[in-house]
């Protein structure tokens, strides 16, 4: 069936100066990946549930071999790290590095994170902030756990924003689930739309079988996104034994930094110069490869 | 009217931070209180988007001062190399004044990075405006920043009973700066514009544009988020001789950390040092919290 579409769609973001509007589209932004493959355009739908919920599932966005590779080095990781050079012996190594810059997740955040004049061809809008293995389980924690990213003040990281048109998400998590997660062995739970909650959170989400808390299913080599500034906590899981293979990559603005992790300097240094491009140093103005920052950035250009 | 309790939410979503709860250095590293602003320079800081403080800095005080950044511009090989820079000698205590503290407690420092021992926000950048007549360039930028995405700092929140500038900028005029003759042009409440500028703020002789006027020794703050230019300096009675001062959240910046020389940043208090920390939020405090 076809769809009527919508008489206008575009939305006003202010750019740097005099109140002018940033006139790079997302869309436009970083077309290509550190392998040259062509970016992913996120759907009207994928953008319209993350952000209302916070959070979105792609199925199936790896193969099946893909996952299998991945998650025997996940395995490695967990049982013999040895085995594995210093360099790699992290979530982003060996197979897993590629996640980081996946199409599909550069799509995405080129919508809801990517700082258009800190983007070229040559280098990403968004930083790479930390990456690990997911744990199987955790304690339960939901006093601890972020949300209200809408009204929350800057400064650490946890923001939502939004204009008619446009949202975006600081914090912005990619987690890669490579086995199979049902509601039985997914350990995480998250309130859909508290990025944009005015209320605190009541008494009742202390208990982590309120009906506050969801959670999400998923066939291997699928991809979650969801805003850190959503409420979220990971509870215990109490079977015996969980064949679970998760990667969570988190990203932030080209200008702020809410962790201090970074890769080993040796596998930084063997990535290609585009991937490389998410460790950069944090800071925003001119801080672009190949880039047209002034342009970018000037009220009165209209070339970009 | 009563007093206010303002609350902003922290990173635990349950737990409401008031104001009152806030642990913020209660003096500077020199052991001087930390004033509060009154409420009427909160509300112009927020209301206007800059706020001038006339005479801060007076007699011998000012003097020692105007001396050294007058050797730093026109003789800096007569300061030592550590101390040549706007964090040398005399004018290094006003990088934490207690009434820049005050301004930066309230509009700019986050309490999860903030601590008796700590302050919530970092230095970037910290520089001599030294101008005879002619110099200065007029040139307007930045403005509309309530409505602005976080991603270059340049924004400004706000909510009743709280205002929040990430990226503030503090100038201390050293000599006198007659109003309409090269003093910091800005557009007032251009901060929280939703219009674009019009086309006259491309006339620095606008009426769009606020300036002013003040004595050696005054202080100047504004937000970066306001629209704002440098025009040319006209006052023939004397230099104009001004430190600018940027101030950013500890977990971001619009420009590289900024690093004092090593022998000047060791010999810093230590609360002094840490307006140069690195720039992330996870652990990035010191002392109790």
């Amino acid at each position: 069936m076809a769809y009527k579409e919508l008489a206008t769609t575009k939305p006003f973001i202010v750019n740097k100066n005099l109140g002018s509007a940033v006139e790079v589209e997302p869309e436009e932004l970083t077309k290509t990946n550190a392998d040259n493959t062509p970016v992913v355009i996120p759907t009207q739908k994928q953008k319209y549930n993350f952000d209302r919920n916070g959070w979105v599932v792609i199925p199936n966005l790896l193969s099946k071999a893909e996952c299998a590779e991945m998650h025997a080095f996940c395995e490695r990781l967990r049982c013999e790290p040895e085995s594995i050079s210093e360099p790699q012996r992290c979530a982003i190594g060996g197979p897993l590095q590629k996640l980081a810059d996946h199409p599909v997740v550069v799509g995405f955040l080129n919508e809801f994170l990517a700082y258009p004049p800190a983007a070229s061809e040559a280098c990403y809008g968004f930083r790479l902030e930390e990456s690990e293995v997911v744990p199987d389980s955790g304690e339960f924690v939901a006093a601890q756990h972020k949300g209200s990213g809408l009204f929350r003040l800057p400064g650490d990281s946890h923001l939502y924003r939004c204009v008619p048109g446009r949202g975006w998400s600081g914090l912005t998590r990619a987690l890669w689930e490579l086995t199979e997660v049902t509601a039985e062995t997914n350990s995480m739970r998250f309130i859909s739309g508290s990025h944009k909650a005015a209320y605190p959170l009541p008494e009742a989400i202390e208990t982590p079988n309120s009906s506050l808390w969801e959670t999400y299913t998923c066939p291997p080599g699928s991809l979650i996104l969801l805003t850190e500034s959503m409420t979220n906590v990971r509870v215990r899981i109490e079977l015996e034994h969980v064949e679970r293979s998760c990667i969570s990559n988190l990203y932030n603005t080209v200008a702020s930094r809410w962790s201090n992790w970074g890769p080993h300097p040796q596998l930084l240094e063997a990535m290609p110069p585009k991937r490389r491009t998410l460790f950069r140093e944090v800071y925003a103005g001119g801080n672009v490869v190949n880039g047209e920052f002034g342009n970018r950035t000037d009220a009165y250009s209209v070339a970009h | 009217m009563e007093k206010q309790i303002t609350s902003k939410f922290q990173s635990s979503l349950r737990t409401v931070l008031s104001s009152e709860t806030c642990q913020f250095p209660t003096h500077n590293s020199d052991g001087i209180p930390i004033p509060e602003l009154t409420p009427e320079q909160k509300y112009a800081f927020d209301t206007h988007g800059w706020l001038l403080v006339p005479e801060v800095i007076t007699g011998g005080e000012l003097e020692e001062m105007r001396d050294f950044a007058s050797r730093l511009h026109n003789a800096p090989e007569s300061i030592p190399e550590h101390e040549r820079s706007t964090l040398g000698g005399a004018v290094q205590k006003l990088i934490e004044h207690p009434l820049v503290v005050a301004l930066l407690n309230e509009f700019t420092a986050h309490p999860s990075v903030t601590s008796p021992a700590c302050y919530g926000f970092s230095v970037e950048s910290t520089t001599l405006f030294y101008r005879e007549p002619g110099m200065g360039n007029f040139g307007p930028h930045n403005g509309n920043g309530l409505l602005r995405f976080p991603g270059d700092v340049h924004y400004y929140n706000a909510f009743p009973g709280k205002g929040y500038s990430p990226h503030t900028r503090i100038v201390w005029e050293l000599n006198d700066v007659k109003k309409g003759q090269g003093g910091t042009l800005l557009v007032t409440g251009s901060h929280k514009s939703v219009y674009t500028a019009p086309g006259e703020i491309q006339n620095p002789d606008s009426d769009v544009w606020s300036t002013y006027g003040c004595p050696g020794g005054s202080l100047l703050f504004f937000t970066e988020a306001l629209t704002h230019s440098a025009t040319t300096w006209k006052n023939t009675e004397n230099d104009r001789l001004a430190i600018f001062s940027l101030y950013s959240p500890v977990d971001s910046g619009f420009a590289q950390v900024y690093q004092p020389h090593p022998k000047l940043f060791s010999e810093m208090p230590p609360l002094r040092q840490t307006l140069f920390r690195n720039r992330y939020v996870v652990g990035n405090v010191n002392g109790d919290v």
